[in-house]
C-alpha cells in the first residue's frame, strides 16, 4: 500500500486552476520529486496535501486513510509533515529550542504533566531525542546559537531537523535546495538519504531537474497544474512530453 | 542553577511577607494591595503577550466581568466569597472562551482589535444594564470578603481596618497566578505559545494545535483576570465602569511592556514599578504627574524596548557569552 495517495486533486483560486486533477502515489520507503516550473502548482499540492489548503475537489489518502481537508496539526499527528518554501524556523530562538518544539508530540500532555512537570524519565526522554536530532543533522556547534544567527545552509538543514522531532513517516521538503550553493545543496541531498534510511519516505519538490534526477527513485512532472509525466529518472530523461517542455528538444516549426 | 532560584524565591516572599511592615502606612498598605492585584492581571496579560505575542487591549472588560459577577452573587445572593470568587474566575473565562474561539482565527492584528473593541462594549454594557450594575452610578456596598477558618470561625476582610489581612489573601493568589504559570510555560502550552509567537505554521507542521493552545491561554489570562476583578471589587467594596475602561486594559499593557513581556519576573516588576512611580508623581504634583509619567514611559520604552527584565536578560547573556 502506498503511503500517500492522491486523486484526482483540483485547486481553484477564483477562475484560475493552480492544480488540475493530479493523481499520483507515493510508495514506503522512496524518494519522490515534484518537479515543474515556477508557478507549475507544486507548493500548492503541498499546502493541499499537508492541510494548509482545501481542494476544490479530489481525494487525499494517507496510509490507507482518508485525509483530505484535515488541518496541518492532524495530519503531522498522523506523520505526514512538511517543510517551507522560503526557510522557516523559530527564528528568534535557539538550535535546541527549536528542535524541542519540533518534539512537542513527545511532550507528554495531561494535568499531571502540566501541573507537577515531566518526570526525570520523561525529561530524559526528550531530552535524548533532541540530542539525538541534532547530532543526526550535524548541528551540535550550533546548539545554543538563534536560528537566525546561523548559515542560510543550516538553517535549512535546521528545518528538517525540526520536521523530524514529529517523527514523520513522510516528510514533504518543499524546494530544500533554494538559495543553497552546490556544497550546501550536496551536504542537504546527504542529509535527506539518511533521513530516508531511518525509514522517512520522502516528496520533494523541487524546480531543478538534474538534482532530482539524480536522487530520486521517482519523479512526478508537473505543468500548468497538471501532471505531465511521472516515472524513473531513465524513463522521464526519455519522455518525450518533458523533452519538449524542459529539456530542450528539437523546436518545432 | 536550582538553588539560586530557591533563593530568590524566598527572598521575595519574605520581601511580600515584610513588605506591608516596612511601607506601614494605610496609603502605602493600599498600593501594596493594588500591585498586588496588578501583578495577576499582568501575569494573565503576559501569558498571552509575552508568551503567545497575542496582545489583548481587552483585559479591563474581563476584569470587570468577574468583579461585577462576583459583587452581584454575593450582594444578591448572598453566595459565600470563595464561590463567588470561583463564579468571577468561570464567568471572565467563558467570556472569553466565546471572544477568543472565534477571534482567534484572525490574523493578529484583527485579533487585537477586537479585543480593543470587545473591552469597549464591556464597558458601555456595565453603563447600560443599569437594573444589574446601576450603571454609571455604580454598586456601592459590596461586602468585604469573609471565609470560614476551620477552628477559628469566620473571618471577614474589613480592608477599612485592616489592609495586611486582605494584602497576603492578594498576594497568595498572585503567587498562585505565577506558580501557574511557570508550570504551564514548562509544558505543552508553552512550548505551543512559543511556536504560535515566533512561527505559527511551523508549530502547526509540527502537529501543534495552535487554535486550541491560543483558545485555551486566552480562556486562562481572562478567567485570572475576573479573578483580579472580584479580588479588587471586595477591596474597594464599589465599582463602577469608570474602573474597567480601555485606559485601564492599557495601562495593564504598558506594565508589561516596562516589566519585560515574556520574562519571569516582568510581570512582577512592571506593576511594582509604575504603581509606584505613579504614586510617587502624584504625591509631588498631580497635576504635572500625567505628564511626567508620560515622558517616564517613552524614556522607559525607547530606552528598554524590551523591558526592564529583557534588558537585564540581555546584558546577563552578553556577559555569559
Amino acid at each position: 500500500m502506498p503511503v500517500l495517495e492522491v486523486a484526482g486533486l483540483t485547486k481553484y483560486f477564483g477562475g484560475f486552476r493552480a492544480v488540475a486533477d493530479l493523481s499520483f502515489a507515493v510508495e514506503d520507503g522512496e524518494i519522490l520529486g515534484l518537479v515543474g516550473p515556477n508557478g507549475a502548482g507544486k507548493t500548492t499540492t503541498f499546502n493541499l496535501i499537508t492541510g494548509f489548503a482545501t481542494p476544490s475537489a479530489g481525494r487525499v489518502r494517507f496510509r490507507g486513510e482518508d485525509v483530505t481537508g484535515r488541518p496541518p496539526h492532524a495530519l503531522a499527528r498522523r506523520g505526514l509533515v512538511r517543510t517551507f518554501q522560503h526557510t522557516t524556523v523559530f527564528a528568534r530562538l535557539s538550535v535546541e529550542e527549536n528542535v524541542r518544539i519540533g518534539c512537542f508530540m513527545r511532550l507528554p500532555g495531561g494535568l499531571r504533566a502540566t501541573l507537577f512537570g515531566l518526570s526525570a524519565a520523561e525529561r530524559a526522554l526528550l531530552a535524548e531525542g533532541v540530542d539525538e536530532l541534532i547530532a543526526f543533522t550535524g548541528l551540535d556547534a550550533h546548539r545554543r546559537t538563534a536560528a537566525q544567527d546561523l548559515a542560510y545552509g543550516d538553517q535549512r538543514t535546521l528545518e528538517i531537523a525540526v520536521a523530524l522531532g514529529a517523527s514523520p513517516r513522510l516528510l514533504l521538503l518543499d524546494e530544500p535546495f533554494a538559495g543553497m550553493n552546490r556544497g550546501e545543496a550536496e551536504r542537504c541531498m546527504a542529509l535527506i538519504h539518511r533521513t530516508r534510511e531511518r525509514g522517512v519516505t520522502i516528496l520533494l519538490v523541487d524546480h531543478h531537474m538534474d538534482t532530482l534526477m539524480q536522487h530520486c527513485d521517482r519523479l512526478v512532472v508537473m505543468h500548468h497544474g497538471e501532471k505531465l509525466a511521472e516515472g524513473t529518472p531513465q524513463a522521464i530523461r526519455r519522455h518525450p512530453e518533458v523533452i519538449r517542455t524542459y529539456l530542450g528538444g528539437p523546436v518545432d516549426a | 542553577m536550582m538553588p539560586r532560584r530557591m533563593a530568590i524565591r524566598l527572598l521575595l516572599l519574605a520581601a511580600v511577607v515584610v513588605a506591608p511592615w516596612v511601607f506601614s502606612t494605610l496609603a502605602q498598605r493600599n498600593l501594596l494591595v493594588l500591585i498586588a492585584i496588578n501583578v495577576i492581571l499582568v501575569a494573565s496579560l503576559d501569558l498571552l503577550m509575552g508568551s503567545g505575542g497575542l496582545l489583548s487591549l481587552g483585559q479591563a472588560g474581563f476584569m470587570g466581568v468577574g468583579a461585577y459577577t462576583s459583587a452581584l452573587l454575593v450582594i444578591h445572593a448572598g453566595v459565600p466569597f470563595l464561590a463567588a470568587l470561583a463564579a468571577a474566575a468561570i464567568s471572565a473565562g467563558g467570556a472569553g472562551f466565546l471572544i477568543g474561539y472565534p477571534s482567534l482565527r484572525l490574523r493578529h492584528h484583527y485579533f487585537v482589535l477586537v479585543t480593543f473593541i470587545f473591552g469597549i462594549i464591556l464597558t458601555l454594557l456595565f453603563t447600560s444594564l443599569v437594573a444589574l450594575t446601576r450603571g454609571p452610578m455604580g454598586l456601592p456596598g459590596i461586602p468585604f470578603a469573609a471565609v470560614g477558618l476551620p477552628g477559628v470561625g469566620r473571618y471577614t476582610f474589613n480592608t477599612f481596618q485592616a489592609k495586611v489581612p486582605y494584602y497576603y489573601l492578594v498576594a497568595a493568589f498572585a503567587a498562585g497566578v505565577l506558580w501557574l504559570r511557570g508550570r504551564l510555560l514548562a509544558g505543552r502550552l508553552g512550548y505551543a505559545l512559543a511556536a504560535i509567537r515566533e512561527e505559527e505554521h511551523l508549530g502547526m507542521a509540527v502537529g501543534i494545535p495552535t487554535h486550541r493552545y491560543k483558545v485555551l491561554a486566552f480562556v486562562i489570562s481572562t478567567a485570572q483576570t475576573g479573578l483580579a476583578g472580584a479580588l479588587y471589587a471586595h477591596y474597594t467594596t464599589f465599582i463602577s465602569p469608570e474602573v474597567f475602561t480601555f485606559v485601564d486594559s492599557f495601562n495593564l499593557f504598558v506594565m508589561n511592556m516596562i516589566g519585560g513581556a515574556g520574562t519571569a519576573a516582568g510581570p512582577v516588576i512592571g506593576p511594582l514599578l509604575l504603581t509606584v512611580v505613579r504614586d510617587v508623581l502624584r504625591n509631588i504634583s498631580p497635576v504635572a504627574a500625567e505628564i511626567a509619567f508620560g515622558v517616564f514611559l517613552i524614556a522607559a520604552i525607547a530606552l528598554l524596548p524590551a523591558g526592564l527584565m529583557g534588558a537585564l536578560a540581555a546584558r546577563h547573556r552578553a556577559r555569559e557569552g
